[in-house]
C-alpha cells in the first residue's frame, strides 16, 4: 500500500490532513477536525482535517483544466484509464474491507462483496462505455454525445458519520438547519 | 481508497477529493458554475436542497436518496427459502442501506406460518464483532444513528405493532458499542410511521395482505420506489407482479446485481439512474450538427 496519503498513525489514532487536488495529496486549507469513532466501541480512532469552500475552489479548477484536454479524448483512452483503475483498486480490496469493518462496522459477509463490486464497477463501465455507440448519423445530420463537463460526486457519509449529509443550509428561514442522520 | 488510485497514475485534476461537510463542501460544488453536475447519494432533504440550490447554474443532477422497500412473499413460495431471502434484504449492510427491503407483505393465509418461520430463521441472524465472517448484523454507525434506531423500535410499539424478535436496547454483551437489537414487528398496518418513514436500521415491518392486488397496492403505498422483491414459485406470476411495482428494480427470489442494470429510483427515491449504459448518459449531453 502507498504512503503518499501522509496518513500518520500515533498512540492508535490515524491522523489525515491533505486532500487529493490536481494529482497530488495537499494540506488541507479547512481547519475543522472530525473525529472518526469505531462503533463497535465508540473510541477515537481517527482525526480527519475538513475541507473549506477554498480547497473546495482549487479541486474544481483542477478539474477545469482537466476537462480542457480530457474532455476531447477518445473512447480508447478513457478504456485505458478505466482498466487502469480498476487494476489499482484491485490490489487494495483487502485494506478497503477492512476500513469499512473498522471505520462504520460494516459486517466483513456485506462488506467484501460490496468492495469487489465497486471495484468490479470500473471495468463494468468500461464494457458499458465500449457498447454505447457515441455518434448516430442520418441524412444530412450528425448527433454526438458529448461529456457534461466537471462534475461533483457525493457519496453517502457513512464512514465519518456525518460528512456530506450533515447539514445543508435552507433559503428560508435562516434559523432551520437539517438534521440528518447518514440516511441512504 | 484515494491512495491506491493515485496508482492508476491518471492525468492530473481528473480525479480530485475533498473530504468534508455537505453545507461547506457539497453547498460549494452545488452553487460554483464551474461545475456542471452533482450525482448526490444521500438523504431526501440533502437531496432536495442540491435540487432547488443548483437551479441557480442550470446544474445536471442525480440523486440516489432513500427507500423503505417492498418484499411481496407470494402464497406459493417456498418458506425454507423465501424467510432466509427477505431477511437478508432486510438487515443488508445491518440495515443501513438504501435498498433494505423493510416492508415484507405475506399473504393472511400463510401468516402464522410466515411468523414461526421468521423467529425460527432470525437465529441465524447473529448480532456482533462485524469482522468476524459469521456476524449478519454490525453495530449502527453512530451513537445519533442508535438512538434514532430506539426511537422508531419505540414509535411501533406505541403505534400498536407486535415485537415478533428484538426490541429496544442493547443485545446482551454487546453495551458498549452502537449495536441495536434486530428487530421483527408483526401486525404492521402500512400507513403507520415504521412502514413509511426510512429508519437506516435493522427493523422489518411484516404487514399482511389478502389478494394479490391488495399486496401490490400496499408495495406502491409508498414516498419511496427504489427497490422492491418479489418471492415466489410460479416465475410468470412473480414477473407479472414485479412489473406492476413503481421501483428502479425489483429483484425476483433473492437479493442479486447485475452491474449493467441500472439502479435509481422512483418518486422520493431520486432522478436518474446509475451503472452502466443509463449511468454514463448521466454524463452526457446530445449534440447534433446538421448541415444545408
Amino acid at each position: 500500500m502507498a504512503t503518499t496519503g501522509k496518513i500518520t498513525e500515533r498512540d492508535g489514532i490515524k491522523t489525515i490532513t491533505t486532500h487529493y487536488i490536481d494529482g497530488a495529496f495537499v494540506e488541507s486549507h479547512g481547519r475543522e477536525v472530525i473525529d472518526v469513532i469505531k462503533p463497535t466501541n465508540g473510541k477515537v480512532i481517527a482525526r480527519v482535517t475538513l475541507a473549506d469552500e477554498e480547497d473546495t475552489r482549487l479541486a474544481i479548477a483542477a478539474a477545469k483544466r482537466a476537462f480542457a484536454t480530457y474532455g476531447r479524448s477518445a473512447k480508447e483512452e478513457r478504456a485505458k484509464i478505466l482498466r487502469r483503475l480498476h487494476e489499482a483498486a484491485s490490489a487494495c480490496i483487502d485494506d478497503l474491507t477492512a476500513a469499512m469493518v473498522e471505520e462504520y462496522g460494516g459486517v466483513v459477509q456485506f462488506a467484501r462483496p460490496i468492495v469487489e463490486s465497486g471495484v468490479n464497477a470500473f471495468l463494468a463501465s468500461e464494457k458499458a462505455l465500449q457498447d454505447l455507440p457515441l455518434t448516430r448519423s442520418w441524412g444530412k445530420t450528425t448527433v454526438t454525445l458529448e461529456p457534461v463537463g466537471v462534475a461533483g460526486l457525493l457519496p453517502r457519509g457513512m464512514q465519518t458519520r456525518c460528512s456530506f449529509a450533515s447539514s445543508w443550509p435552507r433559503p428560508s428561514p435562516p434559523a432551520v438547519r437539517l438534521s440528518l442522520s447518514p440516511a441512504s | 481508497m484515494v491512495e491506491s488510485l493515485h496508482e492508476a497514475n491518471l492525468p492530473k485534476g481528473l480525479l480530485n477529493v475533498v473530504t468534508g461537510l455537505g453545507n461547506i463542501v457539497g453547498a460549494e460544488l452545488t452553487r460554483n458554475p464551474d461545475v456542471a453536475k452533482i450525482s448526490f447519494t444521500g438523504s431526501v432533504g440533502v437531496g432536495e436542497g442540491i435540487m432547488r440550490d443548483g437551479a441557480a447554474t442550470m446544474k445536471r443532477v442525480t440523486l440516489e436518496l432513500g427507500g423503505k422497500s417492498p418484499t411481496i412473499l407470494l402464497d406459493d413460495a417456498v418458506l425454507d427459502k423465501a424467510i432466509p431471502a427477505a431477511l437478508v434484504l432486510a438487515f443488508m449492510n445491518s440495515g443501513q442501506a438504501c435498498a433494505a427491503g423493510t416492508r415484507l407483505l405475506v399473504p393472511k393465509s400463510r401468516l402464522d406460518e410466515v411468523k414461526r418461520g421468521i423467529r425460527t430463521a432470525m437465529r441465524a441472524f447473529t448480532v456482533g464483532d462485524p469482522a468476524d465472517p459469521k456476524t449478519a448484523i454490525g453495530p449502527m454507525v453512530s451513537q445519533k444513528q442508535y438512538e434514532r434506531v430506539q426511537s422508531y423500535i419505540r414509535k411501533g410499539i406505541e403505534e400498536g405493532a407486535e415485537v415478533l424478535a428484538g426490541g429496544e436496547g442493547h443485545p446482551e454483551g454487546l453495551e458498549a458499542g452502537y449495536f441495536a437489537k434486530p428487530t421483527v414487528f408483526a401486525n404492521v398496518k402500512n400507513d403507520m410511521s415504521i412502514a413509511q418513514e426510512e429508519i437506516f436500521g435493522p427493523v422489518l415491518c411484516v404487514i399482511a395482505y389478502d389478494s394479490e392486488d391488495e399486496a401490490i397496492r400496499t408495495a406502491n403505498d409508498s414516498k419511496y420506489g427504489l427497490h422492491a422483491a418479489v418471492l415466489g414459485t410460479d416465475l410468470q406470476r412473480a414477473r407479472r407482479v414485479a412489473s406492476q411495482i413503481r421501483a428502479g428494480r425489483v429483484v425476483i427470489n433473492g437479493m442479486t446485481d447485475d452491474p449493467q442494470a441500472p439502479w435509481g429510483g422512483f418518486k422520493y427515491s431520486g432522478v436518474g439512474r446509475e451503472y452502466g449504459r443509463y449511468g454514463m448518459e448521466a454524463f452526457l449531453e446530445t449534440r447534433a450538427i446538421l448541415e444545408s
